[in-house]
């Protein structure tokens, strides 16, 4: 069980990834890698019908994502080193960079695409929650950075008061991993796991989130 | 096929280590049939043939680093024992490696009496099989649906047991002894194995791909795996012809030798397969 979790509030953000360039800043991260990312989720049609009215049900929301330091944490389960571990003060998932070999379970097996493997630096990478902050009762720097404040973060009662667990699309559904992520859906939301082409649903940026 | 791409050394070391582990299986059947009983000189071919499964399984583990980052800290990944399916995989197959290394360097030197040839043989063929089976339960996470299946177990003690039993043959063959041990029930035993492992293999692949054919989302990935599917699976079928015409007419190393080539082509494109079919629940 993990103590604390992110927010994110779909009525406010507006994609600006304000958060995603925040995180990318602080930890120095170059093309390729990126610990938060902001999903642009959009589909709908637009149609005329037999008396030429048209009418349209098209949609487009984003999600902010990073690692959501899940109670039933996939990439701890099944990584081979323990290298992937949750920090004994805040219970934030981290990797510990000593011990870890890349083998790229985690991020096989996580269901957000959370930890990618740094073949340069030699190990999995991901978001730790900034725990270092976290410790100084600050909030993680993307939560900082947010000009909409979409982003929270704090612990799961107070995060669980704002939203409801994460359970839209594009995301799985909740089950897989419980997620530390409360979701606060914009009227557009889709629920998760729905069935391929609902809706003519896409991930409209694919090549910058996935 | 993308996927599978960026997994080639896995996909190496999954194939090579189970046909190379699959050899054992080939060799304790062999054992009634007074495989251990030729001749001093056979039995010296046979120990210096030894040298394949020994190098199969080698290389694959070799192969298998270069998908490390940080192959140096490898021997962290035994930290997990218990709870982490690819510890779990790691601890069986060193176990194998380290038996099977001692088999061969004592059989080598001649310091290895028939009881103990015929035990050490016996228990490499059971390590073989789980070593297989653990290698396919590496990839029973539950956030993977095409992985997380008996298929994938099931095809890899298939691809143990059939390419085991081409590299089996060819030992036997090339040592000179397939003649004498190749007794009625070594022929009925060996066709089985044979059949088991085909049987297993292409039972594996299919329900992969039924697996991953019934995920709208999968579509394109399913497709572009397909013709790759469709040459494992033949391959297979041709492995199995070519081992069971060896054993129940009359042997040739050039026919077994193929067999070998073919067994190996049609694993390493069957484990590609697997590779390009991960389809996560997630994003």
């Amino acid at each position: 069980m993990s103590t604390y979790g992110f927010y994110f509030d779909g009525t406010r953000c507006t994609a600006c990834k304000t958060c995603v360039y925040a995180c990318k800043d602080k930890n120095d991260l170059g093309l390729g890698f990126a610990y938060r990312k902001v999903f642009e989720y959009t589909g709908g049609s637009t149609n005329r019908d037999g008396g030429g009215a048209i009418s349209t049900d098209c949609f487009a929301y984003s999600v902010s994502l990073s690692c959501n330091h899940c109670d039933d944490a996939v990439c701890i389960e099944v990584c081979p080193t323990a290298a992937m571990h949750r920090d004994p003060e805040t219970e934030l998932v981290c990797v510990d960079a000593k011990v870890c070999i890349g083998c790229g379970y985690c991020a096989l097996s996580c269901p957000y695409r959370a930890p990618k493997v740094d073949r340069e630096k030699g190990h999995s990478v991901k978001c730790d929650g900034c725990h270092h902050l976290v410790k100084n009762d600050e909030a993680p720097v993307c939560v900082l950075a947010c000009p909409t404040r979409a982003l929270g973060f704090g612990t799961i009662p107070d995060m669980q008061a704002k939203g409801e667990q994460a359970n839209i699309a594009p995301l799985p559904t909740k089950e897989y991993t419980k997620p530390n992520m409360f979701i606060k859906p914009s009227k557009d939301a889709l629920p998760a796991a729905l069935p391929a082409g609902t809706n003519n649903a896409f991930i409209a940026n694919p090549l910058e989130v996935l | 096929m993308e996927h599978a791409y960026a997994e080639l050394p896995l996909a190496a070391f999954s194939t090579l280590a189970s046909i190379g582990a699959g050899v054992f299986v080939a060799l304790a059947l062999a054992i009634p049939g007074g495989l251990f009983s030729s001749s001093p000189e056979k039995l010296k071919k046979i120990d210096r043939l030894t040298a394949i499964p020994v190098l199969l399984v080698g290389v694959g583990f070799i192969a298998a680093m270069f998908h490390l980052a940080t192959p140096l800290n490898a021997l962290n990944a035994l930290n997990g024992v218990g709870r982490s399916p690819l510890t779990n995989e790691v601890v069986v197959g060193l176990a194998f490696m380290v038996v099977a290394l001692a088999y061969w360097v004592a059989a080598l030197t001649g310091r290895l009496g028939l009881g103990v040839r015929k035990a050490l043989v016996s228990v490499l063929a059971v390590l073989a099989v789980f070593f297989a089976g653990f290698i396919g339960l590496a990839y029973a996470i539950p956030t993977i649906p095409t992985w997380n299946t008996p298929f994938a177990p099931a095809s890899m003690l298939g691809y143990c047991l059939l390419g085991g039993s081409l590299f089996g043959l060819l030992i036997l063959q090339a040592a000179d002894v397939l003649k004498d041990v190749a007794s009625g029930s070594f022929k009925v035993l060996f066709v089985a194995l044979g059949l088991l492992g085909a049987a297993a293999a292409v039972i594996g692949t299919l329900g992969l791909f039924m697996v991953a054919g019934g995920i709208e989302a999968a579509g394109h990935q399913v497709a572009a795996a397909l013709p790759w599917l469709v040459g494992s699976i033949a391959g297979l079928v041709l492995s199995l012809a070519l081992a069971v015409i060896s054993v129940v007419r009359v042997p040739r190393l050039g026919v077994v030798a193929l067999g070998c080539l073919v067994v190996l082509c049609s694993v390493f494109v069957g484990r590609l397969v697997f590779y390009a079919l991960y389809i996560t629940v997630g994003v």
